[in-house]
């Protein structure tokens, strides 16, 4: 009998009904998709933060004393820093350096693996040419070279010599710019450094554990990590400062859509007062009345937030596509709550009006007063 | 009588009038607080990022890099050029004066302490700065906030050193110790004012005050290099425009902030300078601004969609309400375009002091918010006031005129029946 009713009542109104429905819908889809999008930056973000380049440095452990120990701990072993990177699964690159020379004049090469240093700094501009190697900018203008030119490096120290062909030319803005960057192997073998390396560059996200965890897991004798702490307190202070803005707007926008299907709802209840009108003079209790707005409201909440966190899911994968490059996790508990919430507020919506409908004079409502 | 009727109607309405404006305000001001957050999100992150340390240096003209680090003792040709400190007043000059933030000078000396060698830097910490403006008050203190001094900078002109923490440990220095050192070969008596945590291998300097620094290295009012922090704008893909096709295009690109054009200005203004950005940082920092710019720009774009959905659908469904209503205007004799007038001209009664309201609602919360997140004073954007009221009046007109084409196309006799 309830449901009979209900049905009739909520198909009679089909109109109001739908657009109630869809307000209730509009509201919880921005809802949702801002949970989506929320739930997920800091790990989004941190993960953007990449372009800020290397965190960490890993570099010999400096003996306290004297000059002779500190020159005998001047490399890393290539083997060991390897092994730690990859224990931490942490991105990096390795660096030997080096003092070169070229037809004579001196220069500063970089052994290094040229993809895992470029994968580290996203900000490099690498023009056109063979990546093979790479010459910075101010080292290239010096020497008066191309790309595609072949220069013999010899390294102060060592023995023999390679001829190189000049690479693209590399972009930093900083002291990188004065260098020639070479495949590590090469700059090894010809300063007689075979498994030698004099730095290596991380990078460690910050999101999720905190830096110094991370840094801990890197650590090894002879070893020393270094966190570049002005960028990696700048980098956990925005995933801070973005977490906070996210949750105000989503608040901000959870209270626009709640007060878009507000607004409709407590309509569709206001212009109900004759048919209360005329329950009431059939003998309805107040129960009974009651109960049937609640469960027109629930029938409509719940439809709206289930179409709301369909329209969401969309809008929060467009959203990770256009912003992340990258989809966005579907958290489960997200469901749950927008469906309580457009309940909770298509509820609410409705009970005021009823309350005054409650008040309503049966025969004033019924003559149309 | 239009007017009359209206004043009626509304007074006769004051409790879902009152309602209306809310919902008005609200909606308006949920849409505002976000677009002055979605417009304002890229400065302050902008800002925010900028207290990572610097993204320029200025260096002498032709001078080049010392290499960083990695033991390898030598010197490239031409590195021996250097600036003299006028240069930080001077880019205070410059068309990008304002966009230069902080700006910290560095002369680099080899020093000893004992059997330890390290490198002293010779900086300000915090020096006022004559500029046109007044004095302005940089250095080393505030160009790089990041960095954790456990006591404190030294003071300026003082016989004060602070020392990276690594090499603290390795003299075994501490905070208010006394410590000898020698630059050149002339010695020099130092207080310890502070131990700094700058990470990285910045941990292996010490820092002095410049003048103190120049006099031991017999080099007064030379500087190494300029490190200083400005704010850019990332530099769009592809080429500069053409000064000769588009000159209007090319104006307003060489008047924006980008890293290129604030370089390019200082080289031109000051005599034997370069100023170099430091390209990984600008470019990293502008990718991170650049999509979280994007991101809050959406989520503001989704919010205004719904909060404007939201109006519409309530001013259709009080439209629809009233259809008794307008069946008796028309019963009457009413105009379709009398019945319009009426219901427009109260609706944007409702819409222009409820968008007024939410301006005003929208402005303090997004104050409040940049606040709260960012630290930042609150700026009433009057810009947005138009923008508010537009909104709220083009919802007014759209949330009306459909519903009432609705209600204008039922028969007058059959509503009032009922």
């Amino acid at each position: 009998m309830e449901m009979r009713l209900l049905r009739a009542a909520l198909w009679r109104r089909r109109g109001m009904v739908g657009l109630a429905v869809l307000a209730v819908a509009i509201g919880s889809s921005v809802a949702a998709a801002l949970l989506h999008v929320s739930v997920d930056v800091s790990r989004k973000v941190g993960h953007e933060l990449r372009a800020l380049g290397p965190n960490v440095l890993l570099v010999p452990e400096q003996v306290r004393t004297g000059e002779a120990a500190t020159a005998a701990g001047r490399f890393l072993d290539e083997r060991i820093v390897r092994e730690r990177l990859a224990s931490a699964n942490a991105e990096g690159a390795l660096l030997l350096y080096a003092a070169g020379r070229v037809a004579g004049r001196p220069l500063q090469a970089i052994g290094t693996d040229l993809d895992a240093a470029r994968a580290l700094h996203p900000g490099w501009r690498i023009g056109t040419g063979d990546r093979g190697t790479l010459m910075g900018e101010s080292l290239m203008h010096r020497l008066g070279v191309q790309p595609g030119d072949s220069l013999t490096l010899e390294i102060a120290g060592g023995s023999g010599s390679a001829r190189l062909r000049v690479g693209a030319m590399l972009s930093t803005g900083g002291p990188d710019d004065d260098a020639w960057w070479v495949p590590l192997p090469i700059v090894q073998r010809l300063a007689g450094l075979e498994g030698r390396v004099s730095i290596a560059q991380a990078r460690v996200e910050a999101s999720g554990r905190s830096i110094e965890s991370a840094v801990a897991n890197l650590g090894a004798p002879g070893l020393e990590v270094l966190p570049l702490h002005a960028l990696t307190e700048t980098e956990a202070g925005l995933l801070l400062r973005m977490g906070r803005l996210m949750l105000l707007v989503t608040i901000a926008a959870m209270l626009a859509g709640g007060l878009a299907a507000f607004g409709t709802l407590m309509d569709l209840a206001l212009v109900r007062r004759r048919e209360i009108a005329l329950m009431k003079s059939l003998g309805a209790r107040r129960r009974d009345i009651v109960r049937q707005f609640v469960y027109e409201s629930l029938v409509i909440g719940a439809a709206g937030g289930a179409l709301g966190w369909a329209i969401g899911v969309v809008f929060a994968i467009i959203i990770g596509r256009q912003v992340f490059h990258a989809s966005i996790a579907l958290h489960p508990g997200v469901p749950l709550f927008v469906m309580t919430l457009a309940i909770a507020v298509a509820v609410l919506a409705g009970l005021g009006p009823i309350r005054v409908a409650l008040g309503v004079e049966p025969a004033g409502a019924l003559k149309g007063d | 009588m239009g007017w009359r009727l209206i004043r009626a109607s509304l007074g006769a309405r004051r409790a879902r009038l009152a309602l209306a404006i809310i919902a008005v305000a609200l909606g308006v001001g949920v849409a505002i607080t976000l677009g002055t957050l979605a417009l304002r999100v890229g400065d302050d992150l902008a800002r925010d990022l900028r207290g990572s340390g610097p993204n320029f240096a200025l260096l002498p003209e032709g001078g080049t890099w010392t290499p960083d680090l990695g033991g390898a003792d030598f010197r490239p040709a031409r590195a021996g050029a250097t600036l003299h400190e006028d240069a930080v007043a001077g880019m205070k000059q410059t068309f990008w004066k304002n966009n230069i933030l902080e700006a910290a000078p560095e002369i680099v000396t080899g020093a000893r302490s004992g059997e330890s060698p390290f490198t002293l830097v010779g900086t300000w910490f915090t020096h006022d700065v004559p500029t046109e403006d007044g004095p302005w008050p940089t250095g080393i203190a505030r160009l790089r906030p990041r960095w954790a001094v456990d006591g404190a900078w030294p003071a300026e002109s003082s016989d004060e050193v602070a020392l990276g923490r690594t090499l603290a440990a390795q003299l075994g220095a501490t905070v208010g110790a006394s410590i000898e050192l020698t630059v050149a070969g002339r010695p020099a008596r130092f207080r310890v004012s502070g131990i700094v945590r700058a990470g990285g291998l910045d941990d292996r300097l010490a820092w002095a005050p410049l003048a103190r620094v120049q006099a031991l290295a017999a080099r007064a009012g030379q500087i190494d290099r300029v490190w200083f922090s400005a704010l850019v704008l990332p530099e769009p893909p592809g080429p500069a425009p053409d000064p000769e096709g588009d000159p209007a295009t090319y104006e307003r690109y060489m008047c924006t902030a980008y890293p290129a054009n604030v370089a390019r200005d200082i080289d031109s203004q000051l005599k034997g300078v370069e100023a170099h950005p430091l390209a990984e940082i600008v470019a990293g920092e502008a990718q991170v601004v650049s999509r979280l710019n994007l991101l809050m720009l959406l989520l503001a774009l989704a919010a205004l969609t719904v909060t404007v959905l939201g109006l519409i659908s309530t001013s259709t469904a009080s439209v629809l309400e009233r259809s008794v209503e307008i069946g008796l205007l028309r019963s009457i004799g009413a105009e379709p375009a009398q019945i319009a007038g009426l219901l427009l001209g109260e609706s944007a009664i409702v819409a222009l002091i409820g968008g007024a309201l939410g301006w005003l609602l929208g402005s303090a919360s997004a104050a409040a918010i940049r606040g709260d997140v960012f630290g930042a004073g609150a700026t009433f954007q009057p810009m947005l006031l138009p923008i508010a009221l537009a909104l709220a009046l083009a919802v007014a007109v759209a949330g009306t005129l459909a519903p009432l084409r609705l209600a204008l196309r039922l028969d007058p006799a059959e509503v009032l029946r009922g």
